[in-house]
């Protein structure tokens, strides 16, 4: 039988070289891949592969790593879930996806529609010896690796992430699970089971971060634009004002989805000056109706002086300090001389 | 796509006759070492005596036709995991894409690599010796190569030159002991590489892999860490050794004019792949987001041939490594992907130059289950269909 079914071709010339993206510096956010993210917040779901799945045990730690991926991703990254009518597919032994290296594997062409992984086989043959998984292995002796925190390596690529790139001494290697070098037991983070602030940082910018409210990674340096607005920038005597600060995280494109966020819930101050005085701290700002937004009333106001909104760096968050622009309001129009300060209205 | 049952029409090569002729897999009962085909075989494999027929098998012609590959060396290999789930052996099964003519239970440790002609170099060790053979996969007979001591973890072949290379480890200490070279017939080996010295940035070398350049004459060493690798390049006609130390270097795919084309260092797909000049060091990107590639000759030389986008708009494209001029190549096969290189999809097969084999997941097609071939040069595709054992 002879069944014939050609199809021309369409032979397209595509454009000659494309480059790579520089590499990142050490401890730089995780460095990302090529190809396409999921959607926010999306939930992936994930079967084993018909007669390729896991023992028992590594499955226990590969939905586990699931779970982590999602309860410490700090973003709106994808989450994974076990589902037998998932779409993507996790296999054990075999692994063409892999290649001839590494303990495990991805391949995200699909994404976002699916993805798949793989693990290599409980005993598998390296040149350095055999490859032993804590879960699979009596008293987990050392040199085994901890299937869980390889799966989140793992789930840490599906989502786009690539290496970390560490210091040279490895100091900050505990900044990342997405390592190139895994470690295996007793090694310092051979167990990690949480997303590590680097990796935080990349999933954030790729994909946001769930709240105003929410912090932004340490291994973040973001710069802020605190604006000030005031109700009036002239008042009687004694005049009050309203002032509204917002907070943003400064639109730059190499922010990308963190570029103009509103940051609320944060501690911004309000301090004021006479004319040619120095800064005195007011009062902290309380939370205004909209994102990003802070508010003081200041009441019984004598004197002209300059206003402005102060946004001190915050410990254990990785974004910059702002002040705002200085906003003058000026005190006149009291009926009983001596009055402090005489102005005229604008 | 055209589907071509060879044994209902006239022409299938005798050798692929004689194989159907074998029929059917030979399970062996043991999960050590390859004595179930030895004694099958003899020492030296039935039909397999002679030193110069091991020769000649080496150097067979490549097929030039899809009917003429269906009687083709091919091989896979497949791990065999035991209840428990842990690796109790690898499956190799040798033959054509018509017929199976052995079907070899190993231990953990073992391997295979090919075609070589007719020939797949089959390694084993037991936990004291490894021993090396090769196989007539379309005859099912062999011949021993080596018993060594050290763990010899790869092998392949120069059919030209008529020499074994093998990548061997320490036994105790699993140190590299370098590449060492010895005739298909006759005399001791040599190291013709030396160990490969640590280093920081690769890490604990995982797995060692030895290929060949488009030409044959450059034989390709990747040391590959968890993550990137280092290639060394072996001079066969002077025995010079070049290093290629590119940063962020993956998994090899060829070496061709010169050029080292290989994924970045991306432990799963999509990834770019690069070519390196190994005499300039200069780099250039040949693809920014590939799938499964591998390298296939064509009328016009060899080109680097991989998959992009995913399982919706899965498509190939063909480029020329040395002017990176590429175009789209699509195919009308559902389901379809790149067999990759032979250490990735867990075999081979010799096929004709300006074809690509195609499988349902990228692994090299079983022997006896026919295969898919893609024509290069307009798209068109062949079924070899399988006889029924």
């Amino acid at each position: 039988m002879i069944r014939t079914n050609r199809r021309s071709i369409a032979a397209i010339v595509l454009p000659a070289l494309l480059a790579l993206a520089p590499p990142a510096a050490a401890h730089s956010p995780d460095p990302v891949l090529s190809g396409p993210l999921w959607a926010q917040d999306q939930n992936v779901r994930f079967r084993w592969r018909a007669g390729e799945a896991p023992p028992a045990a590594m499955q226990t730690a590969i939905k586990a790593a699931a779970a982590d991926a999602g309860a410490t991703r700090r973003s709106r990254a994808a989450t994974f879930t076990p589902d037998p009518a998932g779409t993507s597919w996790i296999n054990y032994g075999l692994d063409v996806g892999c290649g001839v290296n590494g303990l495990a594997c991805f391949n995200r062409v699909s994404a976002p529609n699916s993805f798949t992984m793989s693990f290599r086989e409980q005993g598998h043959v390296f040149d350095w010896g055999i490859l032993r998984w804590c879960q699979l292995t009596a008293n987990q002796p050392d040199g085994c690796y901890d299937a869980e925190n390889i799966a989140l390596d793992e789930f840490g690529h599906v989502e786009i992430l690539n290496h970390h790139v560490n210091f040279d001494d490895q100091r900050d290697y505990l900044d990342a699970v997405v390592q190139a070098y895994s470690r295996a037991k007793p090694r310092v983070g051979w167990s990690a089971h949480a997303f590590g602030r680097c990796d935080v940082a990349s999933l954030q910018r790729k994909y946001d971060v769930a709240l105003p409210t929410s912090k932004y990674s340490t291994c973040l340096d973001l710069s802020t634009n605190l604006s000030i607005a005031a109700s009036a920038t002239y008042v009687p005597y004694p005049g009050s004002v309203t002032f509204t600060a917002r907070l943003l995280v400064t639109d730059l494109a190499e922010y990308e989805r963190l570029g103009g966020n509103p940051v609320s819930g944060r501690t911004v101050s309000i301090q004021s000056r006479l004319p040619g005085g120095a800064w005195t701290a007011v009062a902290t700002m309380t939370a205004g109706p909209a994102a990003g937004s802070y508010v003081y009333r200041a009441t019984q106001l004598q004197a002209t002086a300059d206003w402005r909104a102060v946004f001190a760096k915050p410990a254990g968050e990785g974004i910059r300090g702002a002040s705002s622009p200085v906003v003058t309001v000026a005190v006149s129009g009291c009926t009983k001389p001596p009055c402090p300060l005489s102005v005229e209205a604008p | 796509m055209r589907e071509l049952r060879w044994l209902l029409r006239a022409g299938p090569p005798i050798a692929a006759l004689a194989a159907a002729a074998m029929l059917g897999s030979v399970a062996l009962g043991t999960t050590r070492g390859v004595s179930g085909q030895a004694a099958r075989t003899g020492p030296l494999g039935a039909g397999c005596a002679k030193a110069t027929a091991l020769v000649a098998a080496a150097r067979a012609p490549v097929p030039v036709s899809p009917q003429a590959a269906a009687g083709e060396a091919a091989y896979a290999v497949r791990p065999r995991l035991g209840a428990d789930g842990a690796l109790a052996g690898q499956i190799v099964e040798l033959g054509t894409a018509a017929a199976t003519s052995v079907r070899l239970e190993l231990p953990p440790e073992s391997f295979a690599a090919g075609p070589f002609g007719r020939l797949v170099v089959v390694g084993v060790d037991d936990g004291r010796r490894s021993t090396l053979r090769a196989f007539d996969a379309t005859r099912g007979c062999s011949w021993t190569l080596a018993t060594e001591s050290d763990v010899i973890r790869r092998a392949t072949l120069d059919p030209a030159a008529g020499d074994v290379y093998e990548f061997r480890v320490d036994r105790e200490t699993r140190a590299d002991l370098g590449v060492w070279r010895r005739p298909l017939v006759g005399r001791a080996a040599v190291r013709v590489v030396a160990p490969l010295a640590a280093d920081d940035r690769h890490g604990t070398t995982f797995s060692t892999e030895l290929s060949w350049s488009a030409d044959g004459d450059v034989l390709v060493v990747q040391s590959c860490g968890m993550t990137s690798c280092r290639t060394r390049l072996l001079m066969t006609a002077d025995g010079g050794v070049r290093s290629v130390e590119a940063d962020d270097q993956g998994e090899v795919i060829g070496l061709v004019d010169g050029l080292l084309i290989a994924y970045a260092a991306c432990r799963g797909l999509p990834c770019p792949i690069q070519s390196v000049d190994v005499t300039t060091g200069e780099r250039a990107t040949l693809a920014a987001a590939a799938g499964l590639a591998r390298i296939v000759a064509t009328g016009a030389g060899p080109r680097l041939l991989h998959e992009v986008g995913g399982d919706d708009d899965r498509g190939l494209r063909l480029v020329d490594p040395v002017s990176a001029a590429s175009a789209s190549l699509p195919v009308d096969a559902p389901g379809w992907r790149v067999v990759a290189t032979p250490s990735r999809a867990g075999g081979s097969e010799r096929i004709p130059p300006g074809w690509a084999p195609l499988s349902p997941d990228g692994r090299a097609t079983e022997p006896g289950q026919g295969t898919t071939l893609l024509r290069l040069e307009d798209g068109t595709t062949i079924e070899l269909t399988g006889v029924t054992r």
